[in-house]
């Protein structure tokens, strides 16, 4: 069984050595063919390869042949041009010159297509037309017609918090634009119209609204920035009244707090002086004494000690004008020391801003003003603040003072002469009492 | 006339903000003035005649109370002639005063300038210039312009006062002599 077994193994073996020897054999065959197939393909690529290499030479010849051409027509041409070819050195520069000045000229800010022309000319490599020059020629003339007139024209305006809106301009020249009454700020380059976020003065803004109103001829004044928009811009930069304030610091804040209570305390003051200057005026007017206000008291005392001589009872009477003076003055000084301090106050912050001021002049030297600005306005700032606290306050003492003063005579002078009618009075009439 | 308005609108815009509180001094200022002299020339001579007539007509007896009376009403005739003459003289310390805070906001514009400009443009620092300056002078014209007038007000007040004082009381004095006369008859 095995030996059996073993010999079918060995005709197997042989069996299959035979075949594999023709399965190589076809592959050998099968490469011979495909290398002879490969030799004819790079045969036909070296043949190309010639005959590209021949059309290269034919061809850099012709371009060489060309090149001569060219170089020969060009001198031609520069001969022909003469003295043209300098004009359209001119025409080029002076586009871009014009192009330049008028990115920011109002006068040209409703003619953005005459824009894009100069840009386009100053720019291009090819020879300008006629046209084209003479277009340049109307364009400048436009500009300098533009920048005589005052027009209406429809735009886009941005206002302070961004919000933009299609509206009338109005164009003064080359110099202001303004629109509803509100001037404008021309954004070069971008063509776009900005409202300024700080207008001028009220008076201003209404001759621009008159000039919008007007009709065409009319003549109407009108507030002009001839600087074309850098005196308007400067407005802009001008810190409002909060940020002045701001610039007096601490003796700012010491100075306007001082104000605020100097101010509180004559609107105290001067209401209970109002209330009893009215009553005295009631009292004046009856013949009954009431306690409530101080001429009431001294008549009440002298109903309490009309038996005594007049010269005693005047004595007594005068002691009590004297106990009802400090009532009727009291915190008036306090507001005279306030008015007075405070340009002293206002002086302090001088000397403190330019302590600062030469510290930053010793430190940094004095090249830079923006250095030395902080300083110089908290000075400036004070004293302007203690002057505006001290002036209505010196006033407002004054008007205090005047009307205690006012009660303070009824009660000094006047007291007794009531005194003296009420007497006589009672002895024309003895049984009223 | 246009031209007129426009330079003194001119002067106020070049003089800044406090021309018009001192222009408003000047009007109050000027109206107590011409008001107190109106009272002197023809409202006081026939409040005074007024009163020295009924002191000539009224018999008193009592010369301490009528004493006491006179004093009354010479103090109120005093209140009325220098009442406001005191008001005066306040407006005429505050023109001075509005006069610097001018100079010292002027100051401030100038140096707004320096910070934009630099000290290279003097042209422009010329607005804060005549806003410190303008209202300085204005100042102290408005307070001289008042000032001999609150003087002369004040003493002519108290002189009526002191006159009405003393003519009162020879009325008196002279009833008194006429009544003790009578008394002693």
């Amino acid at each position: 069984m095995a030996a059996t077994s073993l010999q079918e193994f060995l005709q197997e073996v042989q069996r299959q050595a035979g075949t594999e020897r023709r399965i190589s054999e076809a592959r050998e065959r099968e490469f011979a063919a495909d290398l002879e197939a490969a030799r004819a393909q790079l045969r036909a690529a070296q043949q190309e390869l010639r005959r590209e290499q021949q059309r290269q030479s034919t061809l850099s010849a012709a371009f060489d042949a060309n090149e001569a051409a060219l170089t020969k027509l060009e001198t031609e041409l520069r001969e022909q041009q003469g003295g043209l070819g300098e004009v359209f050195g001119v025409v080029r520069q002076s586009a871009g010159d014009f192009h330049a000045q008028m990115i920011g000229s109002l006068a040209m800010a409703e003619r953005p297509e005459a824009l894009a022309f100069l840009a386009e000319l100053s720019g291009a490599r090819t020879l300008p037309g006629i046209e084209e020059l003479e277009r340049l020629w109307l364009v400048v003339l436009e500009d300098m017609v533009n920048a005589g007139v005052v027009t209406k024209f429809s735009g886009e305006v941005v206002g302070p918090d961004g919000h933009k809106q299609t509206g009338s301009i109005l164009r003064v020249g080359a110099f202001n634009a303004v629109a509803a009454g509100t001037y404008l700020a021309h954004v070069e380059g971008r063509n776009q119209f900005l409202e300024l976020p700080r207008q001028p003065q009220g008076r201003y803004l209404r001759f621009a609204r008159d000039l919008e109103s007007a009709v065409p001829g009319e003549v109407r004044p009108f507030a002009l920035d001839p600087s074309r928009g850098a005196i308007l811009s400067q407005l802009v930069q001008s810190p409002s009244l909060l940020e002045r304030v701001r610039q007096g610091r601490e003796i700012g804040l010491i100075i306007l707090g001082l104000g605020v209570l100097g101010i509180g305390m004559f609107a105290a003051r001067y209401t209970y002086l109002q209330l009893v200057a009215r009553r005295v005026r009631a009292q004046l007017r009856s013949d009954r004494a009431d306690a409530g206000n101080p001429l009431g008291r001294i008549l009440a005392l002298y109903q309490g000690n009309r038996a005594l001589d007049p010269e005693t009872l005047e004595v007594k009477l005068d002691e009590a004008v004297l106990r009802e003076i400090p009532r009727l003055e009291w915190g008036l000084t306090t507001i005279k020391i306030l008015a007075a301090v405070a340009p002293l106050l206002g002086l302090l912050g001088t000397v403190v801003g330019m302590i600062e001021t030469f510290q930053s002049i010793t430190l940094f030297g004095t090249g830079d003003p923006q250095l030395m600005a902080g300083g110089i306005s908290q000075a400036l700032v004070t004293t302007a603040l203690g002057l505006t606290v001290a002036i209505p306050l010196l006033f407002l003492h004054n008007v205090a003072s005047a009307k205690s003063r006012y009660l303070v005579n009824i009660m000094e002078e006047q007291g007794a002469g009531l005194l003296a009618r009420h007497m006589e009075k009672l002895r024309n009439d003895p049984e009223h009492v | 006339m246009f031209e007129q308005a426009y330079a003194v609108r001119h002067f106020f815009a070049a003089g800044g903000p406090v021309m018009w509180a001192i222009l408003l001094v000047a009007i109050a200022l000027w109206t107590l003035i011409l008001e107190r002299y109106w009272y002197h020339w023809f409202v006081y001579p026939r409040e005074f005649a007024r009163l020295k007539a009924r002191w000539e007509d009224s018999s008193n007896d009592a010369l301490w109370q009528a004493r006491k009376i006179q004093a009354q009403e010479v103090s109120q005739l005093r209140r009325q002639l220098v009442g406001s003459v005191f008001l005066i003289r306040t407006f005429i310390t505050l023109c001075p005063l509005l006069g610097l805070l001018g100079t010292v906001t002027g100051m401030i514009q100038v140096f707004d300038v320096l910070g934009f400009h630099g000290t290279g443009n003097p042209r422009a620092m010329a607005s804060g210039v005549s806003m410190a300056t303008i209202p300085t002078m204005s100042g102290l014209v408005v307070a001289l312009s008042g000032l001999y007038f609150s003087i002369d007000l004040q003493r002519r007040g108290s002189a009526k006062a002191r006159v009405a004082a003393d003519v009162l009381s020879q009325i008196l004095v002279k009833a008194g002599k006429h009544e003790t006369q009578t008394a002693s008859q």
